[in-house]
């Protein structure tokens, strides 16, 4: 594959990325309900009225630790966007590559760990019962973490192939 | 292609993830005979004869089950690049198109869980076409086209190794 069908590819799946990081945001967002807390808010800073706020903010913070995994993932999926991006502009064996790996690896193993561990760990503790919830190790939980383990694999061949090339820069 | 020192970690890493795949892929196999209705059905085609009830389960069962099996499809192809890394194969053309094979089982395994696992489901269930976008599943979809990419821009780092080994 020429550099250009590359780079057409990338470009192809940067949009896709970028839909998907706008339709996620747009799920937390109608998810979460933040937008019930802005009256509250509102009311708090104008008027001194902190009830309300007190009222709204726990459901919204415990719908955020619903959520954590998946925030965690949407970070993923800004790194890998913003590869897309780099490699769409014909940069491919580069430090800010590797490093965005290591990004989307880290961001994959710790929403999965998030997911089997945190989450309902924290919401133990949110339903007042103060103890480990122990582990909830779904197929698609384990499938996640080991696509993150390849993916810092893959940051640590591209690191590799960076100083193949830089090598060869240097011979030629 | 032996390995230096610096490889090693590389190396320990594609173990173990070599290890989480088998336990991933047994596991989906085993979910699926506990949770996919096969038991039951099975009876019922070798014993007191099939009836839409039986039917509509195994195929529900099949259907939510399929996008685990892409899963553990995209898993055991990683599993073999884990395996050539843990050899010393680390820049190889197999190793590029496994990589290509990987995020295509990924994404296809998204976009089934997306679009037709949901819409069979609904349609046994409800008589209705639904379709779901679960943030996971779109962050699969997404990874796999990563993947798909990185194991072009593999191919080129092969490359790349090929002509520094003629050079040297």
């Amino acid at each position: 594959m020429s550099n250009a069908k590359l780079t057409d590819q990338a470009k192809t799946f940067e949009v896709i990325a970028w839909i998907a990081v706008v339709t996620l945001a747009l799920q937390f967002l109608v998810f979460l309900k933040l937008l019930t807390l802005i009256g509250p808010a509102n009311d708090a800073i104008r008027y001194g009225d902190w009830a309300g706020l007190r009222l709204a903010l726990p459901p919204v913070l415990s719908r955020m630790v619903d959520v954590l995994p998946a925030l965690i993932y949407l970070g993923g999926v800004l790194a890998a966007a913003h590869i897309f991006g780099r490699v769409a502009r014909g940069e491919l064996f580069s430090r800010a590559n590797s490093d965005g790996l290591a990004e989307v690896g880290s961001s994959l193993l710790w929403g999965a760990a998030a997911s089997a561990v945190i989450v309902p760990w924290i919401k133990s503790w949110l339903d007042g019962e103060y103890g480990f919830a122990g582990f909830h190790l779904e197929m698609e939980t384990w499938v996640i973490a080991v696509i993150g383990g390849a993916i810092l694999i893959l940051g640590k061949m591209m690191a590799q192939a960076r100083r193949l090339q830089s090598q060869l820069d240097e011979i030629i | 292609m032996p390995y230096d020192a610096s490889d090693k970690s590389l190396r320990r890493q594609a173990m173990f993830l070599q290890a989480a795949t088998v336990i991933i892929v047994v596991g989906t196999v085993l979910n699926y005979l506990r949770t996919g209705e096969v038991v039951p059905f099975l009876f019922a085609l070798f014993g007191s004869g099939l009836t839409q009830v039986e039917i509509d389960g195994f195929l529900k069962g099949l259907a939510l089950a399929l996008p685990s099996f892409l899963y553990a499809g995209a898993v055991l192809a990683a599993g073999g690049i884990f395996g050539r890394i843990a050899t010393g194969e680390i820049f190889s053309a197999r190793n590029s198109a496994t990589l290509g094979a990987v995020g295509g089982w990924l994404s296809m395994g998204a976009l089934v869980a997306m679009l037709v696992t949901p819409a069979i489901v609904d349609w046994l269930d409800l008589g209705a076409l639904r379709f779901r976008t679960e943030p996971t599943d779109m962050l699969i979809a997404v990874i796999g086209g990563l993947i798909q990419m990185l194991g072009l821009i593999h191919s080129r780092a092969t490359a790349l190794r090929f002509e520094l080994d003629e050079i040297i």
